[in-house]
Formats: structure tokens, C-alpha cells, sequence
């Protein structure tokens, strides 16, 4: 950061926290609202389930890519599941090709915590023959427009994705897998969200926008299923007070409910195994 | 859930492991420390401050933290592949956030703080353990913090709250949830969850690492005062004017870590909804005019700006050719991440027969002098490889 940047983000940041002192938002929201959510699903026909979601300008596209694979050693009923993050040079001028920063790498943990601990998808279901086939599930998720909050985001892409996510039928002949033309929709069994809550000087605020996340001191994101907590991560160079951990896990829990609803809403034939 | 629950390692639910910290272990290091927590071995040094390089990623108002967290090949039941995994960079760069916080890093503009840690041995906890020793290595290099941090995690096992979860205990459990706290400023700089937590679960958990951290920070503290009284004695300084007893009362409390109540029962105070800071007494919508009187945001600003992800790729050691090698062997990368590797065989580990990393307290056979030397080569290899790594991705 040059001397010139850093005065500036002073400046900038002491606007930002005159504003928030009496709840307010450079973009006209309050301290707990989310900006709109947008979810487009199905869009890569190549890839097996696939959505652009939107969380005010910020804009990420998922895709679902199924491959044969085999299972590990200690779980040989179990399908697996990888999940990439990539902030593309496409989405911001401070990003550059090549392997994955490390800010992407946390990306891409964070959100592969919050699929696998919450149990989206039934990793069972994916067992083709026990110990020797199963679905490996891809899941890649491309930053396309960042402007901040980045990780809520990835999530809600990747969730609408796997919603979307449709495997090819297989028959079994001879103890060789064939593919079929028909397909049918992979079943989810859980609706996690993602919130995370960013912290200025002593305010905190839910969804940042670019210039709220780049001049805030620390942010924790939060996943969500309807009952449990299921993934958490503490960034950036501040610090969290404890209670101020227990305060914004139990606004987390209320945005993520309401968020919740609003997801349902945008895509279509969501529907979850045993209903 | 009942307080008797006996965990698989015979500990109850809200014990730690054995820890053990000693600092100015290594000598060339400006600060150095190794822990013990349980089967976790760490070592950790601390450079700096020092010029940063590459410049471009100095920062003009204070030094960069930088955190190097790596696991030794032969840490794991496996072996582990010597290059940096995705699991070590994010906990590398958590560590180098968490400890920006802590450190008075306003005091070296322009400079970058350089720590290593290294985990050699691994099982559950390596972040925490790793924490513990950045810690007491920073205080051992002199450099000023706001507190001693203390780090270390609760999670589920068997649908109880457990204090500091084995490997064992972590691969099979439903849950962890690593902190770093610093007692005196009552702050969270690292927090990390995984796992299925109902809300009660999560308050209790959180709070029994809390209590957990201030027990590490009693023996870190411990550490750090055992080194100044052993440098007194070497040097024969002069204490006539010093207050024996104290220092004798001091040497008798440390020697022995209190063991954590296992009784002990939870104060979790309710908190009142109203008092977060979310919930603002009069909600002033933005209107027009408070719009329009925003200045412009400074765009060119943005574009220019110069952001973690730069100064963090140095830290990290990114190759291309490692990147392939990860992408293609996805499978064992996916394994090692679902959880802290693991040790399955937890029989009591007293048998580590090395001197250099025998615990404090121990009986120690004398060595010749000459082997304790091969032994600190080799460890000093290790340290110097790391440093080679670090530098050809510059």
C-alpha cells in the first residue's frame, strides 16, 4: 500500500464509520441488511448442475462436474466432493492468472467446510459399487465481479449449483458402469448459508460492499444449516471481542433464515430427499 | 451430557493435554520456542523486524506479520508431501492475520516480521500447538504485544463438549473449533469452525477454550520466566537485592501446571439482545441529500491499491509445478484436509527417546557433545530448506 493509498483509505474509512455511527451505508443500507440476492440456474449446459448468483454487484458463476472415481480407503461407501475457488483476473484489476493466492485457497476451504459439514449432499447416494466407483463430485466456483464479500457469495453459488446438480442414470452390466441418456436430479439434504459479518473500528455490519471490506478491521463468516452451525472463519487483521462472537452468531442465525427463504424462491425445483 | 464422560486418552471432558513451552531453544533466531501439547511437537523462531522484501508488499503504517506454518514430512501417519498444502497456506495466512492483531507491528513501518513454525510431530491441535509457540518465541524475540495469545480448541466427540480434541478424537468427533484469545484484552484473533454445533453446543465450547487459553498463558508465562531466571544463574548475576523467595515460590508453581477442574461448571451469561451492537436505538434511512454529500470514491485508488494477495503469494511459496501436482493427486489432498491428520495409536507417548525434543523435567541421558550437535544440524537444515524454498519463489 503507498503512503498516497493509505490516506486515502483513512479518509475514506473515517467516512465510512461517521456514516455507520448512526447506521448508515455508503450504498444506502443499514448496518444488518443484505444486498439483493440474484440466483440464475443452468446456464453451462456442459456442466451438471451450474448458477450465477448475485449479491448486489458482486458476481460468481458455479459449476457441478461429476466424474467417475474411486472412493477413499477408510470410506469405501462414500462419494467425494472438491471444491475450487478462483478469484479470475476478470473479477477485479488487483487479481492476476496462476495458481490459487491464498485468499482464494481460503475461499475455496471455507466454503468446501460449510458443503461437507453440512451435509448438502449425501455422500452415500454417490456409491456406485462400494469400495471400487463412486460420483467424485467437482465443484469450481469463478469469481466474476468482485465487490465484495466474496464469501457468501461462493457459497450460495456453490449450494445453487449442487440444487441444479442432475447425475446421468447408470446400469451395471457385467460389473462395468454405463452411462445412460436419462439423468435425474442428485437430492440434497441440507440448506446451508453462509453469512459473514465484517467489523470497522468498533461497528459491525453484515455483506460489505468493496470499500467497506477493504477498509475493515476483521470479518467471521458463519454456515448455517436450519438447526447448526456448521463452518466458521475468523479473518483479517482485527480482533472479535467473545460476546461480540455470541451477538453476531445469533444475528447470523436470523439473517441466514431470511436469506434462507429468499434462495428458496429463486430456484426452481428445489426440492430435498425424503420430501 | 454428563461430567463424568471419560475421554478415549483417559482425560475428562475439560482437560487439556499435557503442555509444555520452553523458549530459546534455537539460537541463531531472534526469538525461538518449542511446545509440547500432548503428541503436537512445534517449533517455532521469529526474524525480525526486518527490512521487508519484496518492498513492494511493505506497508507503509506498520510491519507485515508474516506466518510460516509448515508440517514436517514425517509429522503424519503418512508420508507428507513436502510442499506446501492449501491446508498450510490458509492456516499460515489465519495465524499471520490473527497475529497482526497482537503484535505492535505500527512500531516498524516498512519492515515484515518473519515467523516460522514448524509442527514435527502431529496429532490434533497442530494450529493451536503452533499458536502456543508463535507466541512465546515472539515474547522470547522482545517484540512488544498487546498480550499473550493463547490458542487452542474445543470440539464434539461423542456428542460431548471436549477441551483440546486428539487426532483421534477430531477424525472421529463431530466437531472443533480452534481459537486463538488473548485474556487481558478479552479478544478472538483466530477462530475457525468445522463440524455440526447446535447453538448451546457452540457457547459452551467457546467458552471452555477460553477458560483453556488462560491455563496456556499461565505456562507460557511460566516459560518465558524460567528462561530469564536460567540466564540469571548462568551468569551469575548479582540477586543479592532480589527477593529469593519469590523466585523460589515462582520456580515451585510452574514446575507444575495446574490441572484444569474438571468439575468445574460453565458461567455462561445470557446475552441481552438489546445491548448488540446491531440493534441501533434511532434508524436514520439514508435519504437523497445524505446521498449526494458522500464524496466520490476514490476509483483510481482502488485500482492501484497493492493488497494482501501480493504480499501474501511470497509468504506462501506458491510453484506452478506444485499447484499441478496438487490439482492431479486431489484424492490424498482431500483426505488430509477433512481434518488434523491422525494418530490413531494413543497410548500414552512418554517414549519420545530423543534428547533434543525431550520434555522439560524429564530424566535426560547425557549425550556426548558431539551427537547433540549432528542433531541440531539437521534441525537447522530444516529450518534453512524452508528459507531456500521462500527464497526461490522470490
Amino acid at each position: 500500500m503507498s503512503d498516497f493509498e493509505y490516506i486515502v483509505n483513512s479518509i475514506e474509512k473515517n467516512h465510512i464509520v461517521n456514516l455507520l455511527d448512526s447506521d448508515r451505508r455508503l450504498d444506502g443500507r443499514r448496518k444488518n441488511d443484505i444486498r439483493d440476492i440474484k440466483i440464475e440456474t443452468n446456464i453451462i449446459d456442459k456442466a451438471n448442475g451450474s448458477a450465477i448468483v448475485q449479491i448486489g454487484q458482486t458476481k460468481v458463476i458455479a459449476g457441478v462436474k461429476a466424474q467417475f472415481g474411486t472412493p477413499w480407503s477408510d470410506q469405501p461407501k462414500k462419494g467425494s466432493l472438491f471444491i475450487g475457488f478462483e478469484t479470475t483476473p476478470l473479477s477485479a484489476p488487483e487479481y492476476r492468472a496462476g495458481p490459487p493466492q491464498p485468499d482464494a485457497i481460503e475461499l475455496a476451504r471455507v466454503t468446501d467446510r460449510l458443503i461437507r459439514e453440512s451435509g448438502v449432499v449425501d455422500l452415500e447416494k454417490l456409491c456406485i459399487i462400494e469400495g471400487e466407483k463412486v460420483w467424485q463430485l467437482n465443484i469450481d466456483i469463478y469469481a466474476l465481479d468482485d465487490f465484495g464479500n466474496l464469501f457468501d457469495a461462493a457459497a450460495l453459488g456453490a449450494f445453487a449449483a449442487l440444487a441444479t446438480t442432475k447425475l446421468p442414470d447408470i446400469q451395471i452390466v457385467d460389473g462395468e458402469v454405463e452411462k445412460l441418456e436419462t439423468s435425474s436430479p442428485l437430492g440434497l439434504t441440507n440448506f446451508p448459508i453462509s453469512i459473514t459479518t465484517y467489523k470497522i473500528n468498533e461497528e459491525l455490519l453484515v455483506d460489505a460492499e468493496l470499500r467497506e471490506e477493504q477498509i475493515s478491521d476483521a470479518r467471521i463468516t458463519f454456515g448455517l444449516t436450519e438447526d447448526h452451525i456448521v463452518s466458521g472463519q475468523k479473518g483479517g487483521s482485527g480482533a472479535f471481542k467473545s460476546e461480540e462472537i455470541i451477538d453476531i452468531l445469533r444475528n447470523s442465525i436470523k439473517l441466514a433464515s431470511e436469506v434462507r427463504a429468499k434462495v428458496s424462491e429463486q430456484i426452481p425445483d428445489l426440492t430435498f430427499a425424503g420430501e | 451430557m454428563t461430567e463424568e464422560f471419560i475421554r478415549p486418552d483417559g482425560r475428562g471432558r475439560k482437560v487439556l493435554r499435557n503442555l509444555t513451552v520452553e523458549v530459546g531453544v534455537l539460537d541463531r533466531a531472534d526469538g525461538s520456542s518449542r511446545v509440547h501439547l500432548g503428541k503436537n511437537i512445534a517449533m517455532a523462531t521469529v526474524f525480525g523486524p526486518r527490512e521487508m522484501h519484496p518492498k513492494h508488499a511493505a506497508q507503509s503504517d506498520r510491519a507485515v506479520m508474516r506466518v510460516n506454518y509448515r508440517m514436517a514430512t514425517f509429522s503424519v501417519d503418512d508420508y507428507k508431501r513436502p510442499f506446501p498444502s492449501r491446508r498450510e497456506k490458509e492456516i499460515s495466512k489465519v495465524l499471520s492475520e490473527a497475529y497482526d492483531s497482537v503484535v505492535l507491528t505500527g512500531n516498524w513501518p516498512r519492515s515484515v516480521i518473519d515467523v516460522h513454525v514448524e509442527l514435527f510431530q502431529s496429532d490434533g491441535g497442530t494450529r493451536t500447538a503452533a499458536a502456543i509457540a508463535i507466541t512465546a518465541a515472539l515474547a522470547d524475540a522482545g517484540l512488544p504485544m498487546r498480550d499473550l495469545t493463547g490458542g487452542i480448541a474445543s470440539g464434539l466427540y461423542e456428542d460431548h463438549v471436549c477441551l483440546d480434541l486428539t487426532g483421534h478424537e477430531d477424525m472421529k468427533g463431530e466437531g472443533d473449533m480452534p481459537i486463538l484469545y488473548s485474556p487481558a484484552l478479552d479478544e478472538v484473533s483466530l477462530f475457525q469452525l468445522d463440524g455440526k454445533f447446535t447453538f448451546d453446543q457452540f457457547k459452551e465450547a467457546f467458552y471452555t477454550s477460553i477458560d483453556g487459553v488462560k491455563e496456556i498463558v499461565e505456562i507460557i508465562k511460566g516459560a518465558l520466566k524460567d528462561k530469564y531466571l536460567s540466564v540469571r544463574e548462568e551468569y551469575g548475576v548479582d540477586d543479592s537485592d532480589d527477593d529469593e523467595e519469590e523466585v523460589q515460590a515462582h520456580l515451585e508453581t510452574t514446575e507444575e501446571p495446574e490441572v484444569i477442574d474438571e468439575g468445574r461448571e460453565i458461567d455462561i451469561e445470557e446475552i441481552d439482545l438489546s445491548t448488540s451492537s446491531f440493534v441501533v436505538g434511532t434508524v436514520k434511512p439514508v435519504t437523497e441529500e445524505a446521498k449526494t454529500q458522500e464524496p466520490p470514491a476514490p476509483a483510481a485508488a482502488a485500482v492501484e491499491e497493492v493488497t494482501e494477495p501480493e504480499a501474501e503469494e511470497i509468504v506462501e511459496s506458491i510453484h506452478v509445478d506444485d499447484f499441478e501436482k496438487e490439482e492431479s493427486s486431489e484424492p490424498e489432498e482431500v483426505a488430509s484436509e477433512a481434518d488434523d491428520e491422525v494418530l490413531v495409536d494413543f497410548k500414552e507417548d512418554d517414549e519420545i527417546s530423543s534428547t533434543w525434543f525431550a520434555k522439560p523435567g524429564a530424566e535426560l541421558k547425557p549425550m556426548p557433545a558431539n551427537e547433540t550437535v549432528d542433531d541440531e544440524d539437521e534441525t537447522e537444515n530444516v529450518m534453512r530448506d524452508i528459507e531456500y524454498t521462500m527464497e526461490d519463489e522470490e
